[in-house]
């Protein structure tokens, strides 16, 4: 067993890890290590468990935000015991999400809840589709509640008229229904509680969406189910109403670790001070760093007021080595800027004072030299920057520095997913490797594409056209793969493949070459005299297993998609996703209650489309590594506690990263709604008054929403920033409607104009 | 093989699984048969339901010209017995004078009737609190009215626990039981005898009766009663009922078991029966298990005894009989197990039947995944699942869209990809294609239409034959249709099954293995009938109606199938215990998942609240459903092993079918004992 002294760990480090009993806070700066000190105590507090506690499951609890921040802490814990400490890889502690926890707590006693032990959890997409379900169904008949709310202009138009009414005002109830019922379960709110509020049918928007909520609950009861805001809800249930279970589970998590904590829900950490029975219980996390804030009840002020509680240690960790000098200047910087000259008085505690500081010298993890670091602000006053050239830019600034940098690594990072894809395509037309952290990958699109194309096949059998697409386009692709892969593999004969692919098309009678009556032959009904053996006996193949694909058309669609994805991948990797996606589709059917095959393609073309989030799987496995040579595209959420040599930072414009001025232009603020009103941001204020007594005031809440929202991008630029290490680039553009000028096009960001002045030295702070 | 020690009058035989004491009896047997000149006809075996009347059947050798022996449960006792005794009962029981004979319902029936029961109070609110569907609030009541009968406790009894045990839910109880009653009033009133009535009436009413008593007296000599612990208290008052009137008696008891808990039993309670024993014998280990496989019982015993790490064995000099299966993904975990048996089949020549794949629940995606890889590679599995619906049957599910053809209103009528799935189900020869092509052209407005019209080049393309069979089909109903109001449903569907189906040119003449379904389904529709028709209402369209829907929604589940096949088992742990199955090599899929630690409560009723010996008035506190868990884990694990001759592979994946981490109590004792065989390995 190695020294507790670990020459690996800082000081400030070295006493998190001695930390014998009680609360703690720890409160890092980005890069200063804290996952991989709060690793190092998770195994240090494993290894103080008895052979007895450790028989009796007695377990350390690490509570983290995400699934892929599970994965790399299983991964650090892991190592640190195997190697380090000798000791059992996989015994002593446990990891999860909030979700993950409230689960775990759920299915010990489900009865508690009301529930039976086999009820299952509907995932985000599930839910969807009910809400989805529900609100059409009532939006038709009662789309007039949402008349008070639309904007004068929007009558007088009849193509917009129907526009507003046909397209954007049903997606946007969807949104609303779908927020609100989150909403509500995040504040403990039942459907009850709410037909209370008086006059409730006075605000029709609360009565409508009060309504969805109820029949949603309804819905999932129906069929036995829980979606992931209920298991939460449920979890604190069982555990304020049994003293005894709470006690047990107490005494089996005898110490709580909190990853993440700036992002901590209300509920989180009224659940985590239940089972921490408020002793042992340690928070890690960077309020600066909270950018999950928006509409939800997850605040940095928690995890604030927690390292101010009396009886908590705090330690703090500034000492970084991410990042050189002139990124973490202009990083504290930001924070700076924003505390002492942000325009909007509002915004200027959006921060908290908690600077990055480099690592003294000798450190293992030495900061990059400031000659080996570097930051370029792409902005010059007057000269806008369309979203085309943007990516254009990037493109060729990659493809001067790859060659020249091979063994280092670069990412693009964007604000949100969509404009990810755009650059992906540029990317790809320049051959530039890449690999991306968005919404949806390329391989689950990709398999849920090929999938799609079957089911689409066997939903309509007699399709010539259908079954030629799925033999071009599903099961050559296979082939292809296949012969890839083997040694001696001939050239594949393209234009064979080609006039197999016309003769199915032409084939009238699918029938005839599928199952050829008696005395005809499937190859003369294709009516091809010169094929090779080799594509010959493969054409055969893809009869048979179109046979076989048709034949099991009957088998619920998970098992169906099964099926073929056995048949048509053969990686490990594309089979786990094969099997998600089929679970995913058979969930969204059960929600629906939908068996049809037409349905289930639908889910895949919606997967396809990337309406439909997944998470990478091969992240599952270790975590995602950037890669030399290959640039990452991703969000600048997915991109947190991940680092590059070079970082390239687009569309830091007014419309990602508003600042709260009256000029700004906000998502949430629909041009059909009247006022300029956030009509979300309106409708939850207006459950406030069953938490606390007050008049609600319109328009009040979209103030305070822009706040919300612009604090939180001001984070999310902080968090973007410090994802670098050597070299910083930040670009700009005029946004998706920028060639129509005028108030669409979007502006530089303020923050991005001020830390170009303060590289260029005419913006100093005190 | 171990034989049975010599006792008076009565015999209590306790053992683990695999230590040879149902042989033993069965030899006992055999010999007081051959040498004492006991009548076969004369011994009674008593078993819980499930296989294990199996061994009794096949291995009681009876001599020429004799009768067998009963081997019976106890509720097809009770059947039985009620029948035979029903003039007399019926003057001591509450049932309209104009019931001439009891009719027994199958759990399907008493699911269809406690539903009718329960859903007016499913409005006003009272199950606001459980999140379950409305018929799983039905069925969890019919749990409670089965356990309070199993227990021999009155149902105002079983409401007074359930409110103390569970706290603040006293409205829940209070209406569960009063269903309960409205329901068994009903019942009895008409002669319907669910499970409950049929064991309540043999051992609270027909044990009274002079009559009885001295029948039985007159049948019996002998008593075996086997696998006592999976039965429950009013079971084991029954037998000692017995005792008072037989020679003889055995009582078998098995060691770690309770697998039927969820289902009533007290095995608790089956101890007492020790203490009216003359004489007792007790065996200590399973004969028939490999020295490796008694090294793990052995590790295993020991670790969930709660015993101190330093004392836990270790195996030395052995090779470890338990193997881990360690993969990040679900399909892979499937993958690599399949590979496993495929080796031990092809390259090991290990027979299917000498393997189980055991999970904690079959769902139809891990079914299918394992049977279609078994298929490829030629190896027959077989699955095993308590209560398959039979509408998952294609040629059910085939003839159900024909009889809604027949009885939908027009919005509820099949879909064309239903009905093309019909068509090609049922017409002998008909492709997948030539399916939709024919349901193109024949269902039109929800309706099935003839051929007359069909086009040449059309008739071409479906072929001769198939348009010929689809005629005679379609004539067929034509013809009958009408006789969905005249006649009762299992009728209705038994004709068109043999004047149909069955015939050439239709998938039942060819395919055998759609007979079997065919006539359960049949076999359920009369059941309904009988247990619905109240011999004045002739809405038999209504009726089939009913029925159709229970079908649909999954209630209608043929009788457990018994017959033990040549293949790979598939099913889930539960299932291969009660049915007390033994082969060379588990493998034991998913081990992390939470279900292998089966969770004792119900929001509406509760096993073990509702057992005999639980003091009423407590309450069941986190400690005791600890324990009880505890309990379960070690009787499931030590089952499971000693009914293994030869080695378990436990197969884990990192994430679950779902996406979650894995981390169930079982991955954690499994690390455990993985750990102390691994030490020691070279």
């Amino acid at each position: 067993m190695t020294s507790l002294l670990n020459p690996l760990l800082r000081q400030a480090q070295q006493e998190i890890i001695h930390h014998k009993t009680g609360k703690m806070a720890v409160i890092a700066t980005p890069g200063s290590g804290k996952t991989f000190t709060l690793a190092h105590l998770a195994a240090q507090l494993v290894g103080k468990l008895s052979a007895k506690e450790i028989l009796n499951g007695t377990e350390i609890l690490v509570v983290t935000f995400s699934n892929s921040a599970v994965y790399s802490l299983r991964k650090r814990i892991r190592h640190i015991l195997q190697h380090d400490r000798d000791l059992l890889p996989d015994v002593g502690y446990r990891i999860r999400t909030l979700h993950g926890l409230a689960h775990d707590i759920v299915r010990d006693r489900p009865a508690l809840a009301g529930l039976g032990d086999d009820f299952h959890i509907l995932d985000e997409q599930a839910s969807r589709h009910i809400i989805r379900d529900l609100t059409q169904a009532a939006f038709r008949s009662r789309r007039g509640e949402f008349d008070p709310y639309l904007a004068t202009g929007v009558r007088e138009n009849p193509k917009r008229f129907h526009n507003v009414y046909e397209r954007q005002l049903p997606e946007l109830a969807i949104q609303l229904c779908e927020r609100f019922i989150k909403h509500c379960k995040d504040y403990s709110l039942t459907p009850g509680d709410l037909y209370a509020v008086p006059d409730l049918s006075r605000h029709s928007l609360l009565h409508f969406t009060t309504q969805i909520y109820d029949e949603y609950q309804r819905r999932l009861k129906f069929q036995g189910a829980v979606d992931f805001d209920d298991l939460i809800l449920h979890a604190l249930f069982v555990l304020e109403q049994n003293a005894d279970f709470l006690k047990r589970l107490q005494k089996r998590w005898p110490y709580v670790l909190e990853d993440e904590a700036q992002d901590s829900s209300l509920l989180q950490e009224r659940l985590l001070r239940l089972l921490s029975n408020d002793r042992n219980w340690t928070r890690v996390g960077d309020p600066n760093q909270a950018i999950n804030t928006t509409f939800t009840t997850a605040h940095p002020r928690y995890l604030r007021s927690f390292a101010r509680e009396s009886n908590v240690a705090l330690v703090r960790l500034h000492q970084s080595g991410r990042s050189g000098r002139p990124i973490a200047d202009l990083a504290n910087a930001l924070i700076k800027w924003t505390a002492q000259m942000h325009p909007t008085v509002d915004l200027r505690h959006t921060f908290e004072d908690h600077f990055i500081q480099p690592v003294p010298p000798g450190d293992p993890q030495p900061n990059p030299s400031i000659g080996e670091t570097m930051v370029h602000i792409h902005y010059q006053p007057e000269k806008d920057v369309s979203s085309d050239e943007e990516l254009r830019l990037v493109a060729s600034s990659l493809m001067r520095w790859l060659p020249e940098n091979p063994d280092k690594t670069a990412a693009v990072l964007v604000p949100e997913n969509r404009h990810g894809y755009r650059l992906l395509d540029v990317l790809k037309r320049h051959n530039i490797p890449n690999e991306e952290l968005l919404q949806t990958t390329a391989g689950v699109r990709l398999i849920a594409q090929t999938l799609e194309i079957v089911l689409t096949y066997l939903a309509e059998p007699i399709n010539p056209a259908s079954l030629s697409r799925v033999y071009a386009e599903a099961w050559r692709k296979r082939a292809a793969a296949i012969e890839q892969n083997q040694p001696d593999n001939e050239q594949s004969d393209e234009s064979g493949i080609k006039t197999v692919e016309a003769a199915i098309t032409r084939c009238k009678y699918v029938e005839s070459f599928l199952w050829p009556a008696d005395g005809t032959s499937w190859t003369d009904v294709l009516n091809i005299t010169s094929l090779s053996p080799v594509l010959l006996r493969d054409l055969q193949n893809f009869r048979l297993h179109a046979q076989r694909w048709l034949r099991a058309a009957y088998l619920p669609a998970d098992q169906l998609i099964l099926l073929i994805a056995h048949d048509l991948f053969g990686n490990p990797t594309d089979l786990a996703l094969s099997y998600r996606i089929a679970l995913s589709v058979r969930a969204a059917q059960q929600a629906a209650a939908s068996n049809s095959l037409g349905f289930a393609v639908g889910e895949l073309k919606a997967i396809r489309e990337n309406q439909r989030r997944f998470l990478r799987t091969e992240d599952v496995i270790e975590g995602y590594a950037p890669r030399p040579g290959v640039v990452t595209v991703a969000t600048m959420h997915a991109a947190k506690g991940l680092e590059w040599d070079r970082v390239y930072l687009l569309s830091v414009n007014s419309y990602s990263f508003p600042s709260a001025r009256p000029d700004d232009v906000y998502i949430g603020e629909k041009w059909f709604v009247r006022d300029g009103l956030n009509i979300e941001a309106e409708l939850l204020e207006q459950t406030s008054v069953l938490r606390q007594p007050f008049d609600y005031i319109e328009g009040r809440a979209t103030q305070q929403a822009r706040l919300d929202y612009a604090a939180e991008r001001l984070r999310l630029l902080y968090v973007a920033i410090t994802r670098a290490r050597k070299e910083l680039i930040i670009l700009w553009n005029t946004g998706h409607y920028g060639h129509q000028g005028g108030p669409f096009a979007a502006r530089p960001a303020l923050p991005l104009i001020a830390l170009c002045e303060y590289i260029n030295g005419t913006l100093s702070f005190t | 093989m171990p034989t049975l020690p010599a006792f008076q009058r009565s015999l209590f035989l306790e053992g683990p699984a695999g230590s040879g004491k149902t042989r033993a009896v069965i030899q006992h047997l055999n010999r007081a048969i051959q040498k004492q000149g006991i009548a076969p006809e004369r011994v009674l075996v008593l078993v819980p339901p499930s296989q294990l009347n199996i061994p009794y059947q096949q291995d009681i050798s009876i001599p020429p010209g004799r009768k067998n022996p009963l081997i019976v449960t106890l509720s097809s006792f009770a059947r039985r017995s009620i029948r035979r005794f029903w003039p007399l009962l019926k003057q001591v029981l509450p049932v309209d004078a104009a019931v001439q004979e009891p009719v027994f319902l199958t759990s399907d029936l008493a699911g269809y009737y406690i539903t009718r029961f329960a859903r007016p109070y499913l409005e006003t609110g009272v199950f606001d609190g459980v999140h379950l569907p409305a018929y799983r609030i039905a069925l969890q009541i019919l749990d409670s009215i089965n356990n309070a009968a199993l227990a021999g406790l009155a149902l105002d009894e079983a409401e007074n626990r359930l409110i103390h045990a569970k706290g603040e839910q006293r409205d829940i109880y209070h209406t569960v039981i009063r269903i309960a009653h409205s329901y068994q009033n009903f019942c009895l009133k008409r002669g319907l005898l669910d499970y409950a009535l049929q064991i309540r009436l043999l051992v609270e009413n027909l044990l009274d009766i002079n009559e009885f008593q001295e029948h039985f007296e007159r049948s019996y000599d002998y008593l075996a009663a086997d696998n006592v612990e999976e039965m429950g208290a009013l079971a084991h008052d029954f037998i000692f009922w017995c005792m008072e009137y037989v020679h003889k008696t055995i009582i078998i008891y098995d060691t770690d078991g309770g697998f039927r808990t969820f289902l009533g039993a007290d095995p608790a309670h089956a101890y007492l029966l020790a203490d009216v024993c003359s004489d007792r014998a007790i065996w200590e280990k399973p004969a028939s298990l490999s020295a490796g496989m008694l090294g793990i019982v052995e590790i295993a015993d020991a670790l969930l005894r709660d015993s101190p790490a330093d004392t836990l064995p270790v195996i030395s000099g052995r090779s470890p009989a338990l193997h881990f299966v360690s993969t990040t993904f679900y399909p892979q975990m499937i993958d690599c197990c399949a590979a496993e048996i495929t080796k031990l089949v092809h390259q090991k020549n290990v027979a299917p039947k000498r393997i189980a794949v055991i999970a904690p629940y079959l769902s139809d995606s891990l079914l299918f995944a394992l049977q279609s890889r078994f298929d490829s590679v030629g190896i027959p599995a077989k699955s095993y699942r308590p209560s398959r619906p039979l509408i998952l049957e294609p040629i059910v599910q085939a003839v159900v869209i024909f009889l809604r053809l027949c009885i939908e209103e027009a919005e509820a009528r099949p879909q064309p990809a239903e009905v093309s799935f019909a068509l090609q189900t049922a017409v002998e020869g008909l492709d997948p294609v030539r399916a939709a092509l024919l349901t193109q052209v024949v269902y039109r407005n929800g309706e099935l239409v003839g051929l007359e019209k069909l086009t040449e080049p059309v008739q071409t393309r479906l072929t001769e034959s198939i348009c010929q069979h689809y005629e005679q089909m379609f004539s067929w109903f034509t013809a009958h249709q009408a006789e969905i109001a005249s006649s009762p449903p299992d009728g209705f569907i038994s004709r068109f099954a043999e004047e149909v189906i069955l015939q050439p040119g239709f998938a039942g003449c060819s395919d055998v293995s759609f007979r079997a379904p065919i006539n359960n389904f049949v076999a359920a529709a009369r059941s309904f009938t009988e247990a619905v028709y109240n011999g004045e209402d002739d809405n038999w369209t209504e009726i089939m109606r009913s029925f159709v829907r229970l079908t649909l929604d999954g209630l209608v589940s043929p009788d457990a199938d018994l017959e033990p096949v040549e293949a790979v088992f598939i099913g889930p742990a539960h299932t291969y215990l009660t049915r007390d199955l033994r082969v060379d090599y588990q493998f034991w899929l998913d081990i992390g998942d939470d279900g292998w630690t089966e969770r004792i409560e119900q929001p509406l009723t509760h096993p073990y609240v509702l057992r005999r010996g639980f003091p009423g008035g407590d309450m069941w506190t986190d400690d005791l459903e600890t324990a009880a868990q505890k309990t379960r884990l070690r009787s499931l694990i030590l089952g499971l092993l000693r009914r293994c001759h030869k080695g378990v592979f436990a197969a884990a994946c990192d994430i679950s079918a779902s996406g979650y981490e894995q981390r169930g109590r079982l991955t954690f004792v499994l690390q455990q004992m993985f750990d102390r065989t691994r030490t020691s390995t070279p």
